[in-house]
């Protein structure tokens, strides 16, 4: 016999009360106000630089934040997390050092 | 039980349950795809990225491109990544009402993203000053971005369509189905940054 008899089993609507309805709203108020952030900041007048520099840094926060919380990447094992992440972290690295060299080569002619 | 038997080293392996390895094996085999299918997006991405750089004159998107219109296919797409996962959650907890309304809020996202796309390759290709496929090196990048993750979208829509129309309640096809179409969001976030908003020099 049970401890506790009255505790009775979670019914699965009241998981469904605890499925993170805020959580994801937060997420896409998260995600929204980023790209509005994006959008204003094409149209500062500041330095070209910086506006490339955070415009870049607003999409990996962006394409962190879709794989970390809608995608579920967090909750999967680390081997996957692994295999994801790497090449998703690669690709920008390899474009910035291609596009350096092409500015190099640039530079040269 | 004698006590020759209880002292008898005996190890049962429970068998897996086969609902819970199919999960597993869709799951990975999904991610898998998406891994490489995210390699021939940043192949483009760098493509493109390059070929800009060494450009001496490259147009400002503004230009030629609609941002407002791009905004609002940009919030379709992000709030269809929100109602998809809506969907993923009811289908978990097995309310069936719940997981038909939030399916076909995304279908109509994802449809109202491929006509935004649409109207706005009517309005490149018609326009005054028309930008085909072979104008310049801005319009071939841009179309081949666009397109190739135009057609993901597309893909996305069809397999939607195949939860609703094939009344499908397996939870773990769900999972799948939506890992898919939050890529093809996960997709557009540097599309949108470096085709549309990076600025020109």
């Amino acid at each position: 016999m049970s401890a506790h008899p009255t505790t009775r089993e979670a019914h699965p609507r009241d998981a469904a009360a605890r499925t993170g309805l805020p959580a994801h709203v937060a997420v896409l108020l998260a995600l929204g106000a980023l790209t509005a952030l994006e959008f204003f900041i094409v149209r500062l007048p500041v330095d070209r630089a910086l506006r490339v520099t955070t415009l870049l840094g607003l999409s990996l926060t962006k394409a962190g934040l879709m794989l970390m919380t809608f995608m579920n990447l967090r909750r999967e094992a680390w081997a996957l997390r692994g295999l994801v992440l790497v090449p998703l972290l690669l690709a920008p690295l390899f474009a910035i050092a291609l596009m350096l060299d092409a500015v190099f080569r640039v530079g040269l002619r | 039980m004698s006590p020759s038997a209880s002292s008898a080293a005996t190890v049962v392996i429970e068998p897996r349950p086969a609902a819970a390895a199919d999960t597993a094996t869709g799951k990975l085999g999904m991610w898998l795809f998406l891994v490489t299918d995210g390699m021939g997006f940043a192949g483009l991405l760098i493509a493109y990225a390059v070929l800009r750089v060494r450009a001496t004159v490259w147009p400002d998107s503004e230009d030629r491109l609609v941002l407002a219109q791009v905004a609002f296919m940009t919030a379709a797409l992000l709030t269809s990544s929100f109602t998809m996962t809506r969907a993923l959650v009811a289908a978990r907890t097995h309310r069936a009402v719940a997981r038909t309304v939030w399916l076909l809020l995304t279908l109509g996202l994802g449809v109202a993203f491929l006509g935004g796309q649409a109207l706005e390759y009517r309005h490149l290709l018609e326009g005054a000053r028309p930008m085909r496929l072979g104008s310049d090196a801005f319009a071939s990048t841009f179309y081949a971005l666009t397109g190739y993750h135009g057609l993901h979208v597309a893909v996305g829509v069809v397999l939607l369509l195949g939860l609703l129309v094939g009344r499908v309640s397996r939870p773990r096809v769900w999972e799948v189905v939506g890992l898919f179409w939050h890529f093809v969001d996960l997709a557009w976030i540097p599309i949108l940054s470096l085709v549309y908003l990076l600025p020109s020099t």
